[in-house]
């Protein structure tokens, strides 16, 4: 566990459609420990979908044989949730983040928009043919988890 | 996620439970295309109501439903969206294109 985290949760799991749900419902779950509004816990639940539908569509192409990898952490004073994949990667991790205007059509590309808006930081480190990861940070007031009951 | 239909005058509503996300955002495109196909409307109404979470996979299926029905010269318009997936739909931009009602009455009256 990394220095100063009260507890961590880590799950992996094939790239399939049928775990976005499973991930978001076990992240949000895992952040219920902080002080989140129940507005916030579906914030939460949307950037881990998001992150993770990334790496199912673009990282592996929809391919079930990649493998994603979450980890989330608790912090006094923050939920920070890493998804990262070994997928494809970003060629251009800037133009991908880059804030676009929304166009009607099945894929929008607005999963990096959902990430910005519903966290406090974020970050994206990924090489093409290598990979992502997304980082992603979201504040609490107060933490209920006791720093004891992690060690 | 389950899509229950219904025929009003000239509007497909379509009524969906669950969440509208990456894994049911395929089934909603098919079944709303093969709805609104098979029953000749031209416009489509989504009702929110019993959705509790919607993403950007799930925007998706409602905008490529908008851009077909649109490029026929119809409407879509959204109800029933809780303060979460208003927010969403808000923050995407979406409500630039699809007209958002607080229930099917009102969207029905608004487009009359």
């Amino acid at each position: 566990m990394e220095a100063g985290a009260l507890n961590r949760m880590v799950l992996e799991f094939p790239s399939r459609a049928e775990n976005v749900g499973l991930a978001r419902i076990a992240v949000a779950t895992f952040a219920a420990q902080c002080e989140f509004t129940l507005s916030d816990l579906e914030e939460i639940k949307v950037v881990v979908s998001e992150a993770v539908t990334n790496s199912i569509v673009h990282g592996y192409g929809e391919d079930p044989r990649g493998m994603i990898r979450i980890i989330a952490q608790i912090f006094p004073d923050r939920l920070e949730v890493t998804v990262e994949d070994g997928g494809r990667g970003i060629e251009d991790v800037e133009a991908a983040v880059r804030p676009k205007e929304i166009l009607p059509g099945e894929r929008l590309g607005v999963g990096f928009m959902f990430i910005k808006a519903f966290t406090d930081d974020f970050s994206v480190y990924s090489r093409p043919g290598e990979g992502t990861r997304v980082t992603m940070v979201r504040y609490v007031k107060k933490v209920a988890v006791q720093s004891a009951q992690c060690n | 996620m389950k899509l229950d239909f219904e025929v009003s005058g000239d509007t497909l509503v379509v009524r969906v439970r669950g969440d509208l996300d990456l894994v049911s955002a395929e089934s909603f495109r098919r079944e709303v295309d093969r709805q609104m196909n098979e029953r000749g409307t031209q416009n489509l109404l989504v009702n929110l109501g019993g959705v509790d979470f919607l993403d950007s996979a799930g925007l998706g299926a409602i905008l490529g439903r908008y851009k077909r029905i649109n490029a026929r010269g119809g409407r879509v318009a959204i109800v029933g969206a809780n303060p979460s997936i208003r927010r969403v739909l808000e923050i995407s931009g979406v409500t630039g294109y699809v007209g958002l009602y607080r229930d099917e009455t009102s969207a029905v009256l608004d487009s009359e």
